[in-house]
């Protein structure tokens, strides 16, 4: 209902909700790739020789063995022949900072973190994302369809993130995600507190930090508060025409973000590395009544992954990344397969602009890793870190994600085992639209790409 | 490809020296679909005495590796563990020197760690040796690095390796321009040189102040007599070849690092005979030197008749990325074998140990690893990791927080801390 009386004073001037995404998907002929190896991070959720025919940029029939000849006589059809490769769903960065921290990396181009301020709820990463970041093609390269950007982890509260789609813009709005919710990042542990404890100022210390979530979420339902009382009041005011409305609350950008989250509406993404850490969040998420969809950079997940799995929260875990600072140091490579055995939520996400490019591999270590130590895990859980599971923290499962009928002709045409580290891409789908063509060089140039004499790829 | 591997039992704590050993029984991967007939591999006091199809075992212990994948041990190009133990974590970092006083001369393998925790996790992935280097604090030279054996620390006769960097690095540290540093770089090479041809005259001020402290003018006198190579870490292909260029007149032992845009100008490094390290991985124009870079940049040195090896360059994930990297470069056009010869011969040469490490040759040191598939898969593991004929117990702490929380069952008997 509060979202509600705020779209009203924007749907009063304009046609279309401002920041909302502009991007259409291209019209695209019918295509059926066959003979092909199916992960499908669905049920089943691996065919051997298997074809997927997908049309208007949605799959329509997934199945194993040849095409059903009512599908194979469609006009126009294209047919791709799916020999030795393996076909997966678009591959989802459920954490990155492209186009905030773009290539080149000059301070000028620096627009992740708004560290003026523990709590900065007010800002959305959109609003820094540079669409002719040369490492969006990289990514797309890599089979990256879908990844949420999110601000930086400098602060407690550090603003919305954004879910794209890796396709090309002129600007954000013709990038964003339709129909995804926005997320809201959170951070715990040491860069908080050691960012603004090294400015002697609070927090220096995780409990300063845990206060300030506090005293945020405290502020935003009374907030919340102010706003239902003067809805209270219309409503009163339009019964009894003697009685007015009390005064409408000034809106606040920082507010409406965190009643956003109280609300549902806004899914949390908190970078916390720490069990105990995590442990403590969950009881704050308890305290205000709202759900941590993801832990990001949940190095020690495994050590509370039955906490986590009843929480209903994911782990967007590296592979293999630890000791690069101390909340890291307890860093395992089983990390992920020790979450998938207790039936948690596991999620490998990058962080990096190199390792957007390669989850696959990422995937593939945290698989093997699971295996060497005896656990029941194989490509079909692989698969899904990267792509279902990301899909579902993000709020968008229902449209993307996996290949099964009705979702987006979101895929990754590999030239062999995607968890082999000699496999790349052939091709890259976005809605049934073919965005990535490794053999034919088909690939998007951003503009700062042009006219370098050294530019090589 | 994956192999059961039944290893012998072997223990640990009895000294193998005394006896010869022999492993039989292992094979040479060669690139997907190619292997090598089984062969044994003897060894001797620490070194490889036969290496062959037909070996004879004699009274040797025996050690079958059922068909394992046998590769040398890998060398890291560049890593600062030993020096570092954990990031952003002030006094458990060695590795850069922020002071003033010095700066070709600092030498931070003075302060190796070869207790380190992390070694056994470094070890468990199969690699043996480190370059490990220092990063640039307040001088484009960041100081001396050398060749590490993890489990033993500084090689003593491997030889110090002065770094120097250009590019950005060096840019922030010469007031702000590339000619700066270069200038500065050269300018150091100058003082070295005119201290080493009158080292009595200058201590005993009998010639001009120098702006350099001894130990920074014995560094660089070395470099000039080519005792210690100059490996320098430059980006941009017009300042590889400038620098290039500049450094012929000293006549140095040159290393080039990072290299990102080196395909760019491979002429000028081959006719050099200049090795080249670089970070296979990290292919982002991520800066106007960097634009060219490219993900297949270690096929086309290789073609060029360049010795390529690779560095992790990361304290994320340090050497564990190394098989990975070789991997990726495969998956680029590298030819196999090059790509782990960039992991352990032509490191082994380049840092100067290469009569010693570096392959499974009679008179090298027997330190090998076996694998349970492809080295570089990323499914594959090390199963057994031999150093100098001695089997190296490779346990971690790593190991022990997963055996711990391997099953969660709250436990008022025996809690987390007491399992």
């Amino acid at each position: 209902m509060f979202r509600l009386i705020l779209l009203s004073f924007w749907v009063a001037s304009v046609s279309a909700a401002p920041y909302e995404s502009s991007y259409e998907s291209p019209a695209s002929v019918p295509v059926v790739i066959h003979n092909v190896t199916i992960l499908t991070s669905s049920e089943p959720a691996r065919i051997d020789q298997g074809y997927v025919y997908f049309n208007n940029g949605q799959i329509v029939a997934v199945g194993e063995g040849d095409v059903p000849e009512e599908l194979s006589q469609t006009v126009d059809l294209k047919v791709i022949d799916g020999e030795g490769a393996w076909l997966t769903p678009g591959i989802i960065d459920v954490h990155s900072h492209l186009g905030n921290y773009p290539s080149p990396a000059y301070p000028s181009h620096s627009d992740g973190n708004e560290a003026t301020s523990p709590v900065t709820a007010e800002v959305w990463t959109e609003h820094s994302v540079w669409p002719q970041d040369p490492q969006f093609p990289l990514a797309l390269a890599g089979g990256v369809t879908a990844l949420q950007i999110l601000p930086g982890s400098a602060n407690l509260i550090g603003g919305r993130g954004v879910t794209l789609k890796n396709v090309p813009g002129r600007s954000v709005m013709d990038m964003k995600y339709p129909g995804a919710p926005h997320g809201m990042k959170m951070a715990c542990g040491e860069n908080p507190k050691r960012v603004y404890g090294g400015r002697t100022q609070s927090p220096a210390t995780r409990m300063g930090n845990v206060a300030g979530y506090r005293q945020a979420w405290a502020d935003a339902e009374a907030y919340q508060r102010s706003w239902l009382e003067y809805e209270e009041s219309l409503v009163v005011a339009e019964k009894d025409g003697e009685k007015k409305p009390i005064t409408r609350p000034k809106r606040d950008l920082k507010m409406e973000t965190l009643v956003g989250v109280l609300e549902g509406e806004i899914l949390v993404h908190n970078h916390c590395y720490r069990a105990d850490e995590m442990a403590v969040m969950i009881e704050i998420s308890k305290e205000f009544g709202y759900h941590i969809s993801t832990f990001h950079h949940a190095v020690e997940a495994y050590k509370i992954a039955d906490l986590l799995r009843d929480n209903g929260t994911c782990s967007a875990i590296w592979a293999d990344w630890w000791r690069f600072k101390m909340e890291s140091f307890d860093g395992i490579k089983e990390n992920g397969a020790l979450l998938e055995q207790a039936g948690a939520c596991t999620i490998i996400h990058s962080d990096s602009p190199q390792g957007i490019q390669r989850l696959n591999q990422e995937a593939a270590k945290a698989m093997a890793a699971g295996q060497k130590m005896g656990l029941e895990i194989d490509e079909t859980d692989a698969i899904r870190w990267i792509t279902h599971n990301a899909a579902k923290a993000l709020g968008i499962s229902d449209m993307t994600g996996a290949i099964e009928s009705g979702k987006a002709a979101d895929l990754v045409l590999w030239d062999g085992n995607p968890f082999s580290v000699y496999s790349k891409t052939k091709q890259v789908f976005v809605d049934g639209a073919l965005r990535y063509d490794r053999e034919n060089g088909l690939r998007p140039v951003t503009d700062f790409e042009l006219g370098h004499r050294s530019a090589a790829r | 490809m994956k192999r059961q591997f039944l290893a012998v039992l072997l223990c640990l704590a009895v000294n193998t020296q005394a006896q010869d050993l022999v492993v039989t029984n292992a094979k040479v991967f060669r690139g997907p679909g190619s292997e090598s007939a089984p062969l044994s591999v003897r060894v001797s006091e620490g070194l490889i005495v036969e290496v062959g199809e037909m070996v004879d075992v004699g009274d040797a212990r025996v050690l079958s590796a059922e068909g394992a994948y046998i590769t040398p041990g890998l060398i890291d190009s560049g890593s600062s563990l030993g020096i570092e133990e954990v990031g952003m974590s002030t006094s458990a970092d060695d590795h850069v020197y922020d002071g003033t006083e010095m700066s070709a001369g600092f030498d931070p393998l003075l302060a190796y760690n070869r207790n380190s925790s992390l070694i056994p996790s470094l070890l468990s992935e199969g690699v043996t040796h480190l370059q490990v280097r220092p990063e640039p604090g307040e001088d484009i030279f960041a100081g001396q690095g050398g060749l590490v054996r993890l489990d033993e620390g500084l090689l003593i006769d491997s030889p110090r390796v002065v770094y120097a960097h250009l590019g950005e690095t060096g840019w922030k540290r010469a007031g702000k321009s590339r000619a700066a540093a270069m200038q500065k770089l050269l300018g150091n090479l100058d003082e070295a040189e005119l201290y080493a041809a009158n080292r009595k005259a200058y201590l005993n001020n009998r010639l001009r102040q120098l702006s350099l402290s001894l130990s920074d003018l014995d560094a660089l006198a070395d470099v000039l007599l080519r005792k210690k190579k100059l490996a320098v870490y430059v980006d941009r292909a017009a300042e590889i070849e400038a620098v290039l260029e500049a450094l012929d007149t000293y006549n140095l032992d040159v290393v080039l690092l990072g290299a990102r845009e080196a395909w760019m100008v491979s002429g000028a490094i081959s006719e050099r005979s200049i090795p080249v390290v670089i970070n296979v991985m990290d292919n982002r124009p991520s800066s106007f030197d960097r634009l060219g870079v490219r993900l297949d940049q270690a096929r086309i040195l290789h073609e060029a008749g360049i010795t390529v090896a690779f560095m992790s360059e990361s304290i994320y994930q340090e050497s564990r990325m190394l098989t990975q990297s070789a991997g990726v470069a495969v998956a680029y056009g590298l030819p196999w074998q090059a790509a782990m010869d960039a992991i352990t011969l032509n490191p082994a040469v380049i840092w100067g140990l290469g009569d010693r490490l570096g392959s499974l040759e009679e008179g090298k040191d027997a330190t090998f690893i076996l694998w349970d598939g492809d080295p570089f898969e990323l499914t594959s593991k090390a199963t057994h990791v031999v150093i100098k004929g001695e089997f190296i117990n490779v346990d971690n702490r790593q190991h022990m927080l997963r055996d711990r929380y391997r099953t969660l069952v709250e436990d008022s008997v025996q809690p987390y801390s007491y399992r």
